[in-house]
């Protein structure tokens, strides 16, 4: 544990809360500005006004504005996340099913990127200028330019339309993973590749490594060695500068692959209007950003020695 | 007894630092400057002569103090009362490529206050422009030079038209040959003193540099820490420092002249700061000749005639001080 | 001096080339497809590329290639409209918020930290659902979530440029305030911008597309690359066409805009990473 770490912890924590409250509020508010009545849109063409009246006192639309909110907060604090307009079950439900879907597949595909990124990251830059190296860069500025819907798409085509081996959507089996999750790890596995690239190129390049060099270390285990040591800053920094970018294309690969996620659930709560989820699954997944960008800090603290908290 | 051009009556400028700090950057600063002269004001770095510059013509709002100019209070100067007095006042800054900006060329630049004042219309703006370049010895055709095409000593020329655009009265001078080559020094002090006369100018010449405020002052102000510990007409001053920071500043200077000797004098103590300064002189922790006073008060500025005032109680309680 | 540099790299004179063709074909559209692009024909549905439809047609008989002729259109004025707004917003109050330290900075940067809380897409998402699906809607949420990484650069380079003595002598001259932030600070800070704004453009694109693509962007009829793709996707292993020439498109749009970006930011601003 470094020193002044725990403090820092701390801080960071306790300045997470006003923030989240504050995107609560934000995400509340812009709601009630959103034209239409939910309780008629729930109802439908023909309800009546008595129905419709009814249903407002249900949802509790009949409250004060502020007595709205301050219960969607004081909810929020107490972990209850109120009940779906749509389905009339707990919004805590229906995200506890959906949320570890959509961090199983990220994880596999943040997994898949790691581990392979890194491995053409380091053989690029020990090739560099070989046609190797001119290949992986290639694709690298296709993968950061590709729309991940449409990759999504054009796997479905190749892998289960033109080779028919796997489900082209759907959820489950193991097979119901694949796909998904290479289209998935698409992006960050280019940026992951691009940044070991450099890295690696900048550590070839240093003094102490032509030193192990003259010293009779051989290539390999100079570039093992740093390889491995450094591996993990461009990991982390890509989970931690392009989380939103990650979560746009959970967003959309559980649209293309029709997977049961909370990027899923939330895109089908805007076209219905259900409010208590769309603001839930904003809320949660601003506190996860949050969190993510407190640990992605703290690990590279770990990676980079020069990293202090204590001053 | 010429007319005073500008009084600086207890002028205090302080910066907060973190902790409750203050740099007491000027504190409590009173000199006059008389139309037509050109005061040297001088201290290592870090004594506030600076901030003091910056202070004069408005740029740094001062904590304290009045600013006197021809009579009229211009310390809290706004507005439309203000814009009319940058006029008539302008500053010269020490380091050409910075406060030049890169992206105007000579034309531009000189043009600026010009078009901010609506000085004229664009046919007259260009007319000045021209005289401008041709008053500061430029050649017409670095009208559309841009800063990084030119060398220093040219740049800081683009600096001076630029402040004499206007046609001002009185101009601060902010180390303004302390960034060029040796070589070219002498020719912007030239320009300088030649364009004094011509235009009748005031300067207020603040700089580090003994020998060139030597060369170009009328008198002298010497700061220290903050404070003024020492004026005196130049010539009063070189021959015969009374204040022994001033005695300490002017032994550093090298002597060019074969055969005359001047020991020089070592201080020691610190390198102080201006962060927070106990209430005796500013000196007395480098002072050879402190007094056990020295440390408990600060010594009031007394004149030892002939224009000739000093902080220093050696000098008030008529000890001479050889 | 920049051109000469410019030309040496292939990779941002590549992505010019790409850039300048796609804005040819928007130029040109009516041109190159002298036709009703919404015609439906429906005899004609989800044929496969031939010589009379070099890409093919959609579900309802349109033709794919003239429909993407005109959608370059519609995704180029998208994607340059967002970082537009963004980038003008953000600029400003990147501008602001560098050049007046105090609580003035204090506020813009905490209401940005508020923004970059939220993970963009789905703070677009957000927008959209409060304004309704649209592309007007989809410009204006990518526009907002591009606006703090304006605000974010613009102010620390405004913070570099106003240390300069330049601010210094335009005050002691008697320029306003608003002459020195837009004569002095915005000429300084303007590589930055241009730099975020290309690569900007890259990514409204697909975040405007990616908002088509779940029906929260353009509409049908509108050809709008995103929403052309959707279009296919209940066919995707009988007609891919459908859905593979648009995407193509924006992918290579993309692609141009990366490149052009990543060799502006070579040359324009090295210290940007």
């Amino acid at each position: 544990m470094k020193k002044g770490l725990g403090k820092y912890v701390l801080i960071r924590l306790v300045g997470a809360v006003p923030l989240l409250l504050v995107v609560a509020v934000i995400v509340f508010v812009l709601l009630q500005y959103a034209p239409g009545d939910p309780a008629e849109l729930m109802l439908g063409m023909d309800a009546t006004p008595e129905n419709v009246a009814q249903m407002r006192v249900k949802m509790g639309l009949d409250k004060p504005l502020h007595v709205q909110l301050l219960r969607f907060l004081a909810g929020l604090l107490r972990g209850d996340l109120g009940t779906s307009w749509q389905s009339g079950r707990p919004v805590a439900e229906e995200i506890g099913r959906t949320l570890p879907v959509t961090a199983y597949v990220s994880f596999v595909a943040i997994v898949i990127s790691s581990v392979v990124g890194v491995l053409v990251g380091v053989l690029s830059a020990v090739r560099q200028y070989s046609l190797v190296d001119n290949i992986v860069r290639v694709v690298v500025l296709a993968g950061v330019s590709m729309p991940v819907f449409w990759l999504g798409l054009m796997l479905i085509v190749v892998f289960s339309g033109f080779l028919g081996v796997l489900p082209s959507s759907g959820w489950g089996t193991p097979k119901h993973l694949v796909l998904p999750a290479v289209t998935l790890a698409t992006y960050p596995l280019a940026m992951i590749t691009r940044l070991t690239r450099s890295s690696m190129l900048e550590v070839i390049r240093q003094d102490y490594v032509r030193t192990a060099r003259a010293k009779g270390l051989s290539m390999r285990a100079v570039i093992v060695h740093h390889a491995l040591q450094n591996a993990f800053i461009p990991v982390v920094t890509v989970i931690g500068i392009q989380f939103g970018v990650l979560l746009a294309g959970a967003v959309l690969t559980e649209s293309v692959f029709a997977i049961p996620g909370i990027g899923r659930l939330t895109v089908a709560a805007v076209f219905a209007r259900d409010y208590p989820v769309i603001r839930a699954s904003v809320v949660l997944t601003a506190a996860i950003f949050v969190l993510i960008n407190l640990l992605v800090d703290i690990s590279y603290t770990y990676l980079d020695p020069r990293i202090r908290y204590d001053n | 007894m010429t007319e005073q051009l500008l009084e600086v009556v207890d002028l205090v400028k302080h910066f907060p630092l973190p902790r409750n700090q203050r740099v007491h950057a000027v504190d409590g600063i009173t000199f006059n400057i008389a139309a037509g002269e050109t005061l040297g004001m001088v201290g290592e770095s870090g004594c506030g002569k600076t901030t003091a510059g910056r202070a004069i013509v408005r740029l740094i709002e001062p904590d304290r103090g009045r600013l006197i100019y021809r009579g009229q209070d211009i310390t809290h100067l706004a507005g439309a009362e203000l814009l009319s007095m940058r006029r008539r006042m302008q500053i010269i800054f020490q380091d050409p490529y910075s406060s030049l900006d890169p992206r105007k060329s000579a034309g531009q630049l000189i043009a600026e206050p010009l078009l901010i004042h609506r000085w004229g219309t664009r046919g007259r703006i260009r007319e000045r422009v021209r005289e401008l370049l041709e008053q500061v010895g430029l050649t017409p055709d670095m009208v559309s030079k841009y800063p990084h095409e030119l060398d220093g000593g040219r740049c800081q020329r683009i600096g001076i038209a630029r402040a004499l655009a206007l046609g001002p009265e009185f101009i601060v001078c902010d180390e303004p040959v302390s960034a060029l080559d040796v070589s070219i020094q002498a020719q912007i002090l030239n320009l300088m003193k030649d364009l004094q006369e011509r235009l009748s100018l005031t300067y207020l010449f603040i700089s580090h540099n003994l020998a060139v405020v030597k060369h170009i002052s009328d008198r002298v102000v010497v700061m220290y820490l903050g404070v003024v510990v020492e004026t005196a007409p130049t010539e009063a001053l070189f021959e015969d420092p009374l204040h022994p920071y001033t005695q300490a500043l002017l032994s550093a200077i090298p002597i060019p002249a074969v055969g005359e000797r001047r020991s020089r004098i070592i201080l020691s103590g610190d390198v102080p700061t201006p962060v927070n300064p106990g209430p005796g002189c500013r000196f007395h922790k480098r002072c050879w000749l402190a007094s056990p006073v020295c440390g408990e008060a600060a010594p009031k500025m007394v004149d030892a005639g002939g224009g000739h005032l000093v902080a220093c109680f050696r000098v008030s309680e008529g000890a001479v001080i050889q | 001096m920049f051109w000469r540099r410019f030309k040496r790299d292939r990779n941002a004179v590549a992505g010019l080339v790409i850039i300048t063709l796609i804005v040819l074909m928007a130029v040109f559209a009516p041109v190159l497809a002298p036709f009703d692009i919404n015609a439906q024909d429906l005899a004609h549905r989800r044929e496969a590329p031939s010589k009379a439809h070099p890409f093919g047609t959609d579900i309802f008989g349109r033709d794919i290639l003239g429909r993407i002729v005109y959608g370059a259109r519609t995704t180029l004025l998208a994607g340059v409209l967002c970082v537009l707004v963004g980038g003008v917003v953000g600029s400003a109050l990147g501008l602001v918020a560098g050049y007046y330290e105090g609580w003035v900075s204090a506020a813009i940067m905490r209401a940005m930290d508020v923004l970059l809380a939220f993970p963009y897409f789905l703070l677009a998402i957000l927008i959209v659902a409060v304004l309704g699906p649209g592309l007007v809607n989809a410009v204006i949420a990518v526009s907002v979530t591009n606006v703090p990484n304006y605000a974010r650069v613009v102010r620390s380079s405004a913070m570099v440029v106003k240390r300069h003595e330049m601010i210094e002598a335009a005050r002691a001259m008697g320029a306003s305030d608003a002459r020195i932030i837009f004569d002095h600070v915005l000429p300084n800070v303007l590589a930055p911008i241009i730099v975020l704004s290309t690569v900007g453009v890259a990514s409204a694109v697909i975040s405007t597309a990616a908002l088509g693509f779940l029906g929260l962007g353009a509409q049908p009829p509108t050809a709008e690359w995103g929403l052309m793709l959707s279009e296919g996707r209940s066919y995707i292993t009988a007609s891919p066409h459908i859905t593979f020439f648009p995407g193509l498109f924006i992918v290579l749009l993309v692609l141009g805009f990366n490149l052009l970006g990543d060799g502006l930011r070579d040359i324009l601003d090295p210290r940007l990473k």
